[in-house]
């Protein structure tokens, strides 16, 4: 029998998982000026991130690390634990889709050489998928904090929506707080408003365009892990100012996936014959 | 158009327009001047060529023949501000940042519909008011020294601790200092809620690499490698920059002070400083933006 592969393993993530939820269904064209702030920090709506970044995916699986995002120090103690394949929520390459950089500066070349040098094979794994697999991973982080399902119906790369009662913008960050590895929240808004209904920004490596989900009469407060400060804080500040009862948090885009890490380690440990590990990736943030 | 239906405003404007008439004849029937010449007077008060492209520094939204009563210059024209400008009887907003959500107040482009809320009451407090919004963002960061760039520094207290400059991101020399001390300094001086550190804040540090708003993670990069002991940012996004410190920082030690894209806010200061020596005859004034955020409990 063959060894199992990384490639395998990834087949095995995207037939379990179910395809992807594409944020805009047809066709996605670069949005008008993508590339004017040189490094992407814009990238078009539709675009799609999964996929192998770095190293050889046919090479056999000797373990798994599952992480937030691969850092270096993440890559190192993978090496440790024996692993050959790291599986990354969030970018680690430089830019938010992984793509090749033409001139690594040093510590992302410091990077890419330890990759080679140790034969790693590191698998980008964030886009909202649709089989239950993948809506469970998605949904880590609300049941994370005791959020059961979310409203049906609405494409997951948009936004998870849930409605709640009896809860407070700061006793759902509290709750956001034991869940996620970061000390640095930032809280647009009034700490003591009831929340009726919370919305999950699920694609927050892409931030652009978050306004619609806070902007749902339904919901009240959006969780992000970032956003374009002069789009969607921007838009926060006005519908505060006009009275509407609107709160905005960020918990980081790296903490925020967290959960999904160890939701999907979870789930691959019993279905592979090779060690599967959560390794931790802290933002390392203060707030003074 | 019918000759009957050319009025005397539009029959003027038509004739400046072929350049018949001295632009200081460019006045509102009250008077004043309109915000079309406003416009056109900043235009050629910066002594650049002007191009709107990339980051759109037109008139965004309001009517070009309004009489102009007052300039207020912001970082952003949040509904907050656009309230205090009123209140001091300014219908000129000069914003650095876009102003309806969309990165270059592209309706086409945006995200936001067309009867949201916030949007429609936005919109309607402008033209109830007679406000024009004119976005200055590139012209205003390449003003001489870079308008922005120096209100940040200006307003950091470091004016005078510059050594060098890395492709428009200056660097400046303080007195070592632990990071702590530092961070609660840019806080304390840019007047913020909270702000976000990364690294070890008992570490001693000293040369400090600055840089505005969100010029792009290849840019923030560089910055990180520019050898000083820290660096101050604005907006970055998170796994590409936060991400390099965090690789970065398992071989080299660094500091990085978040402040947040409003760090630009001071520099419309240096604006409004500077549009005062152009409307000798107008009000004009900064109007500063409060930290939007807050660290909940």
């Amino acid at each position: 029998m063959p060894a199992l592969t990384c490639d395998d393993v990834s087949a095995l993530l995207r037939t379990e998982l179910g395809p992807e939820a594409h944020r805009h269904l047809g066709i996605d064209a670069p949005a008008k000026r993508d590339t004017a702030i040189p490094g992407g920090s814009y990238r078009a709506p539709g675009a799609l991130v999964d996929g192998f970044r770095a190293g050889d995916a046919d090479q056999p699986v000797t373990g798994v690390v599952v992480t937030a995002r691969a850092s270096t120090k993440v890559l190192h103690r993978a090496k440790a634990l024996g692993c050959n394949m790291v599986i990354s929520c969030q970018a680690f390459l430089g830019d938010s889709q992984d793509r090749p950089v033409a001139k690594p500066e040093p510590a992302l070349a410091e990077k890419l050489r330890f990759i080679a040098e140790n034969g790693l094979a590191v698998l980008r794994l964030q886009d909202p998928r649709l089989a239950p697999a993948g809506r469970a991973i998605t949904e880590a982080l609300p049941r994370a904090i005791g959020l059961a399902a979310p409203l049906p119906g609405l494409n997951p790369a948009a936004g998870l929506v849930y409605h709640t009662t009896g809860q407070t913008v700061g006793s759902l960050a509290a709750r956001l707080k034991a869940a996620l590895p970061t000390a640095a929240f930032r809280l647009v808004g009034n700490a003591a408003m009831p929340v009726r209904g919370l919305a999950f920004a699920t694609e927050t490596n892409r931030p652009n365009a978050l306004a619609p989900l806070l902007a749902r009469p339904d919901v009240n407060l959006l969780v992000a892990g970032e956003v374009h400060e002069t789009e969607t804080t921007a838009y926060v500040l006005d519908a505060i100012a006009i009275g509407e009862k609107k709160a905005l948090l960020l918990v980081g885009s790296i903490a925020m996936e967290e959960p999904a890490a160890l939701t999907l380690a979870a789930w691959l440990r019993p279905r592979l014959p090779v060690p599967v590990h959560h390794e931790p990736s802290p933002e390392l943030l203060h707030a003074v | 158009m019918p000759s009957s239906l050319v009025d005397r405003r539009t029959l003027i404007f038509g004739t400046l327009a072929a350049g018949l008439l001295p632009a200081g004849a460019l006045m509102a029937q009250t008077g004043q001047l309109t915000a079309r010449e406003v416009f056109r007077q900043i235009k050629a008060a910066t002594g650049q060529p002007w191009d709107p492209n990339p980051t759109d520094d037109r008139i965004i939204f309001g009517d070009r023949n309004v009489p102009v009563t007052g300039i207020a210059t912001c970082f952003l024209a949040t509904i907050e501000v656009l309230r205090k400008a009123r209140a001091a009887g300014l219908n000129y907003i000069v914003p650095h940042e876009a102003s309806f959500y969309e990165r270059y107040d592209d309706f086409a482009e945006s995200a936001v519909a067309d009867d949201d809320p916030v949007l429609i009451a936005k919109q309607r407090f402008l033209t109830e008011n007679g406000m024009v919004i004119q976005r200055l963002h590139s012209h205003a960061h390449s003003r001489p020294g870079d308008a922005i760039m120096l209100g940040l520094i200006a307003r950091l207290g470091w004016t005078g601790q510059r050594i060098e400059d890395l492709v428009g991101m200056p660097q400046v020399r303080l007195a070592p200092a632990p990071a702590r001390e530092v961070a609660l300094h840019v806080k304390a001086a840019l007047g913020r809620r909270t702000l976000r550190v990364f690294g070890d804040l008992d570490r001693t540090i000293s040369t400090v690499s600055i840089s505005a708003g969100m010029p792009g993670e290849n840019a923030h990069i560089r910055q990180l490698e520019s050898g000083t002991d820290a660096v101050l940012m604005g907006e970055v996004r998170e796994p590409e920059v936060l991400g390099y410190a965090q690789d970065m920082a398992d071989s080299r030690r660094i500091t990085v002070f978040l402040s947040g894209h409003t760090n630009e806010d001071a520099g419309m200061g240096v604006i409004a400083d500077w549009l005062k020596t152009v409307f000798p005859a107008l009000p004009v004034q900064w109007l500063p933006i409060v930290d939007p955020y807050t660290t909940p409990a």
